[in-house]
């Protein structure tokens, strides 16, 4: 790592015509809303903005926003006569002179900005809006850009729904010998299109290639960690809601309230995941849209407890549910509560018995008076469970929605992990992990196991 | 002083229980998540819960846990050695004799219970067992001190919270646990061996011993086996002679005194002897291996990154990538882009206008129908064709020009230049946006600017028409 951060970093200017999302691109690569302007009319980035990538604590990448080429057929011109007057024994000698001499050239002002970067970097990211006509000016951008002697990577925007035209953008870039071209949507932005860009500009940049690989493994390393933290944290709730218990006198006498403050726990805390998600996903509201998540102002648009529900997860309504009673109680049997581990069975011989007698006290003073536990049905534990992991999936797919619209609404298939029914037994029998962050091995055990099936694709459900 | 890894950890950990409250505000926060510092994301996260400190005069509050436990620690330790003074004093004072065996089980007995309870608890990793007492106490204490100070700092709750659950849960707690519980019954062992030797040093005692249910002979193997390791130490313990005439049947009342002195010397320093090799010598290693092993776990003590607050703390001080900086500033005079409400209409063209296109694009054919091969000049899609029509145009007098453009397509300045050189020469200007369909919906900001396009081309707005290319076609 070392004598890999004592390198600068690379040097990567973004340019093309004005207009055709570079800022957008930046914005999506550094998950960045701030950065920059945005706007639908030509010329809204008229600086050169400096961004840096890390790769911990090393500057990996220089990136920098520069303003759109406006009249590069004129600028051709300007400089086909500047080459009359200037000895200028390599082109980039030419655009050189012609930077130096910017006071001569006012209209050229926002050009000569992205000349003078583009000499100054190490590689070039020419961004393509596809949806173009292939204009005479783009080739006259991309004779002026390759002036400038740097390898130039052609970034295909704006790609979804015009692979006819993206094929045509290929063909033009092919005779200018630029053939390591990259797809890019900024609109349709997901971890692995970042890793393509990273590994274009290895493939341009030999002598970086190290630097670019350590820049690859930390983003891969965040991002991993990223999606165990949202696991785990949807693990906490589902702990939370099969844990949580009110003792009621007897199954007759359930009240409303009761029912209601159940419920009320339940939607909080589902309510405090998909906040947590979507702050450490750095999800905003615009992303929200662009997903098509069930989601308005923060919460989710669909009561957890509303009757579609299981329906829409094809969960099998009335299976344990609890006869009159509103949607989501259930009642616990306290005999499988009951049920002593080994330690515990030790413990209690040895004397520290009072503990064991602590954990199990309530139950047995409840099973004494008749009364019994008010509890989350397994069929809002298992609706929870699909509702978390659709949204994981969402988040972890940033863009692709906006891609595939139809495909992702309807072919979802909800399928319940096959010892899904022990994991919410097993967490029902521990009551208390609902309260402390459990060391617990059977915990952590557990934990691994649901973890692993939140994460894993759709189809090894 | 530099802070131990530990302490560092515990106070991002405080600073993260409080901000489970409220989120607590800092100015060097933007300091914090500067690049340029070579620093981990823990080493961040310090600096942050230091300004913090700093900043909201936090320092009492963090410290009152860690206040309170040395108090509480301080009142155990004397209370131990209270316990060890008054179990000798107790077993040796009502008479000049002294009950050998009551007296080592009162002070080692219990001892080794504990001791074995709490060997069979790290063995079998039990915590009801290593912990005990203290762990109930420690989950009763965060409660109670809530419902102390429910009205003043509910911040300061959640501090101690963190403190406790730090120093006193995992594997931390465990050796912590077992730390406090070794040195407790040290000081209770000292304490007793500290009186007794007092004792025996100002008064004269006989020692004796007796039993009820075990044989004599068992006694006596007893005490050669506890003597063994002892007279390996340098400990004169006595013989199987001297043990059996010390029993309490065997001597007769007042027949004490016959006792030798070296009778007494030797059960002293057996006495002496089993107390340090059974009690505090053990307790001295345990305690000194808890403590070995608890500062292993405090330097082994990790932040857990997958809290969500962390993930969302590592967004801000070690973001994937520093914030745009304006290197190279725009110097032009800004655009003023005021949006035109105009909306151009169709309209009817003079009679011989000729007509040219530019950059239209894919999406229209060029020309529409409407337009007659003879007034169609062509297209301008690159240098070539612009030069090819503009060199017709110099040739042949051309009183009313029509450019035709894409209303949908944003014009840049290229544009401008090309449809400005197209009209240079022409008295009439005409500006047609095509579109589509006539519900082509083209937004304001687009028209706004063929609008100001058209002004720089000195077209006039009434010049600025629409076509749409359905209703021909």
């Amino acid at each position: 790592m070392n004598n890999v951060s004592s390198n600068p970093a690379i040097n990567v200017a973004v340019v093309g015509h004005t207009n055709t999302g570079k800022t957008s691109l930046i914005r999506t690569l550094l998950r960045d809303d701030r950065f920059g302007n945005i706007d639908e009319s030509a010329g809204t980035t008229r600086y050169v903005e400096k961004s840096t990538i890390f790769a911990g604590d090393d500057a990996v990448i220089n990136l920098y926003d520069t303003p759109g080429f406006e009249d590069s057929s004129a600028l051709l011109q300007a400089l086909d006569e500047l080459s009359k007057t200037v000895d200028a024994r390599l082109p980039a000698d030419l655009l050189r002179a012609f930077v130096a001499q910017a006071e001569h050239f006012a209209e050229f002002a926002q050009e000569i900005k992205v000349l003078r970067q583009s000499i100054n970097s190490d590689v070039l990211l020419y961004i393509i809006d596809v949806r173009e006509p292939l204009l005479g000016k783009y080739r006259d951008e991309v004779e002026i850009l390759s002036m400038a002697g740097k390898p130039i990577v052609p970034v295909f925007n704006f790609i979804a729904g015009h692979s006819e035209s993206l094929a045509r953008w290929r063909e033009q870039m092919a005779t200018f010998n630029l053939h390591a071209a990259l797809n890019f949507d900024t609109v349709a932005f997901d971890f692995e299109a970042e890793k393509r860009l990273y590994q274009k500009l290895q493939s341009q940049l030999e002598s970086r290639y190290d630097e670019l690989q350590s820049l690859i493994d930390y983003r891969l390393e965040v991002w991993n960690n990223l999606l165990h933290a949202a696991a785990r944290r949807i693990f906490q709730l589902l702990t939370e809601v099969a844990c949580y218990r009110k003792e009621v006198a007897g199954s007759s006498g359930i009240t409303d309230a009761d029912v209601a403050s159940m419920q009320d726990f339940v939607r909080n805390a589902e309510q405090q995941v998909l906040r947590d998600l979507l702050t450490m996903f750095a999800f905003t509201q615009t992303d929200v849209e662009l997903q098509q998540l069930p989601v308005r102002d923060g919460r989710w648009e669909l009561d957890i407890f509303s009757p579609h529900m299981l329906h829409d997860f094809g969960l099998n309504a009335g299976a344990t549910a609890l006869k009159g009673a509103a949607a989501g109680a259930g009642i616990d049997l306290i005999v499988g509560g009951l049920s002593l581990g080994a330690a515990s069975v030790l413990g209690a011989v040895l004397g520290a018995s009072w503990a064991t007698l602590r954990r199990y006290r309530q139950e047995l003073i409840a099973a004494w008076r008749g009364h019994k536990w008010l509890c989350v049905d397994d069929n809002t534990v298992s609706l929870l469970y699909l509702r978390q992991r659709n949204l994981l999936h969402t988040l972890t797919q940033r863009g692709h929605a906006a891609q595939n619209k139809l495909q992702l609404t309807n072919d979802v298939v909800h399928v319940l992990p096959q010892q899904w029914d022990r994991v919410i037994k097993v967490l029902r029998q521990n009551p208390e992990w609902q309260h402390l962050s459990a060391t617990d091995e059977e915990y952590q055990k557990l934990q691994s196991q649901v973890i692993a099936w939140l994460l894993s694709d759709e189809s090894d459900a | 002083m530099t802070t131990s890894n530990f302490d560092k950890r515990l106070l991002i950990e405080q600073i993260r229980f409080m901000e489970t409250q409220h989120t607590l505000a800092c100015d060097d926060e933007e300091e914090a998540a500067d690049h340029s510092v070579h620093k981990d994301f823990e080493e961040r996260l310090w600096q942050r819960a230091r300004c913090l400190v700093e900043q909201n005069d936090l320092s009492a509050i963090l410290g009152r846990a860690a206040r309170l436990s040395r108090y509480v620690k301080f009142l155990a330790f004397v209370l131990a050695a209270l316990l060890g003074i008054l179990g000798v004093v107790y077993a040796v004072t009502d008479s000049d004799t002294i009950n050998i065996y009551w007296l080592l089980l009162l002070l080692l007995g219990f001892n080794l219970i504990s001791m074995l309870l709490w060997l069979i608890g790290i063995s079998l990793n039990m915590e009801a067992l290593t912990s005990g007492m203290l762990a109930r106490l420690s989950s009763w204490l965060p409660g109670h001190l809530e419902r102390k100070d429910s009205s003043s700092i509910k911040a300061g709750t959640q501090a101690d919270r963190a403190w406790l659950a730090c120093h006193f849960s995992g594997a931390v707690g465990k050796w912590q646990f077992s730390k406090i519980t070794h040195q407790l019954w040290l000081i209770y062992l000292l304490a007793g061996l500290a009186c007794l030797v007092l004792l025996l040093m100002v008064r004269q005692y006989d020692f004796v011993w007796g039993t009820t249910l075990l044989s004599d002979t068992a006694f006596v193997r007893l005490t050669e086996v506890l003597g063994t390791p002892l007279q390996a130490l340098g400990f004169a313990t006595p013989s199987a002679e001297q043990v059996q005439d010390t029993q309490t049947g065997v001597l007769q009342h007042g027949a004490a005194q016959a006792l030798t002195a070296e009778h007494r010397y030797h059960w002293a320093q057996f006495l002496l002897g089993a107390l340090l090799c059974f009690g505090i010598v053990p307790r001295i290693v345990l305690w000194a291996w808890s403590a070995l092993m608890c500062a292993n776990a405090r330097r082994l003590f990790a932040l857990d990154f997958y809290l969500p607050y962390y993930i969302s703390l590592r967004h801000r001080l070690m973001p994937l990538a520093s914030h745009g900086q304006i290197i190279d500033a725009d110097t032009s005079p800004p655009i003023i882009a005021e949006t035109s409400a105009i909306k151009p209409v169709p309209h009817a063209l003079p009679p011989g206008t000729q007509w040219a296109a530019v950059e239209l694009g894919d999406a229209i054919a060029w020309p529409p129908q409407s337009v007659s091969a003879d007034n169609d000049l062509g297209q301008v899609v690159d240098r070539d064709s612009l030069a090819h029509i503009l060199q017709y145009l110099q040739s042949n007098a051309c009183p009313v020009i029509a450019v035709a453009v894409s209303a949908a397509r944003s014009p840049d300045r290229g544009v401008l230049r090309t449809i400005d050189s197209l009209m240079s020469n022409c008295a009439q200007r005409w500006l047609v946006l095509l579109q589509k369909r006539d519900d082509e919906s083209v937004s304001n900001k687009r028209l706004a600017a063929w609008y100001r396009l058209a002004e720089a081309c000195q077209v006039p707005a009434d010049n600025v028409i629409s076509l749409s290319l359905t209703e021909h076609e």
